[in-house]
């Protein structure tokens, strides 16, 4: 690893958002999802590396050699890649489950910009386009579900 | 007497064995496969950091295949383990193709070693479940395995997840080994 690298890695690994497992919370996680620019846990790693690399491409901060490049495909790692993207999927995830919900009945005016409010004004500005873009695939649901902890999972769901 | 009979026993009904090294760059499925042919289950798996061993009776070869941890800092250890190994399975995830530059350095650096060298090598072009996966001629151009000389190969398209080429695979390493090669 160059020492580029090296300093840039650190300096994510600082960044008190990605100081616990986007999926689980599990504190110091050891892998990054380079894809995602998301620090995660080993047993976190199992589903997004069966996702294939073309979704999710998890290395080890320790084993593997993270490249400027591959530092540089952390599109959110330098703003607290794990605190921004998981208030801001779960937040994408909960709004795609309300337009499902209401499809059947007409929206509540207020519905959107009452979440809106609740979510840190950057986080959405930073991903909304982004996950917006991912969310017109269904298969994308099982991607964010990564991100969701399994215990507020049931919760996001039933919103 | 009794010694002569167990080996034509042996001979005859097959006991024979061979030590076989899963290798490739990590996440290529690599432990994926050796449960997959061990318990024809797919488990779903963490990084290995170290190694899996298994034994695998199959076509009356008792295969014990070693699972070696493919992260980057792990791959020079693999070395501990060639003594004595009959045949190697490199597994190359054929969906990851910028990778395949790697995969194919390190394989070949595989084949330049010294206790290698009668090993024989069986590619499992992994991952054909995956859109954009390479087949297994583009594989073979990719891991230039036209430059293998003195050495019995064969190249295989698997999904370890489907269970697709695997046993292919196995029937071919078993007939190859039982001729005499490895």
């Amino acid at each position: 690893m160059t020492v580029c690298a090296k300093q840039k890695l650190a300096e994510f690994i600082s960044e008190s958002g990605n100081m616990c497992c986007a999926g689980c919370a599990t504190p110091d996680p050891k892998w990054v999802s380079v894809r995602f620019g998301a620090f995660i846990c080993i047993k976190c790693s199992r589903e997004h590396r069966s996702l294939g690399v073309h979704i999710s491409k998890v290395l080890s901060v320790n084993l593997d050699e993270l490249t400027h490049e591959a530092l540089k495909q952390c599109p959110y790692a330098k703003k607290h890649s794990n605190s921004v993207l998981m208030p801001s999927i779960s937040h994408a995830f909960r709004n795609s489950w309300k337009k499902k919900e209401n499809e059947h009945k007409p929206p509540p005016k207020t519905s959107n910009s009452m979440i809106i409010h609740d979510l840190d004004h950057l986080a959405t500005e930073v991903c909304s386009n982004y996950i917006d873009s991912l969310l017109r695939n269904q298969f994308w649901e099982r991607i964010l579900l990564l991100f969701i902890p399994s215990g507020r999972r049931y919760k996001t769901q039933n919103l | 007497m009794g010694l002569v009979f167990t080996r034509l026993f042996s001979s005859l009904f097959g006991n024979k064995e061979a030590r076989i090294l899963v290798l490739g760059l990590d996440n290529a499925g690599k432990t994926t496969i050796l449960y997959r042919l061990q318990m024809g289950e797919v488990v779903s798996t963490i990084p290995t950091i170290g190694f899996n061993v298994e034994t695998v009776q199959y076509n009356n070869i008792k295969f014990q295949v070693w699972d070696l941890g493919g992260q980057t800092s792990i791959r020079p250890y693999w070395r501990c383990y060639f003594p004595n190994t009959q045949a190697i399975i490199y597994v190359v995830d054929s969906s990851d193709t910028e990778r395949l530059v790697i995969a194919k350095e390190e394989f070949h650096a595989i084949l330049e070693e010294e206790e290698l060298k009668g090993a024989v090598v069986l590619i499992f072009a992994n991952k054909q479940d995956l859109p954009g996966a390479l087949d297994d001629a583009a594989v073979t151009e990719s891991l230039e395995l036209h430059k293998i000389k003195n050495r019995q190969w064969s190249i295989f398209k698997t999904s370890a997840i489907k269970g697709e080429g695997l046993f292919e695979g196995l029937d071919w390493l078993s007939n190859t080994l039982k001729s005499g090669g490895g």
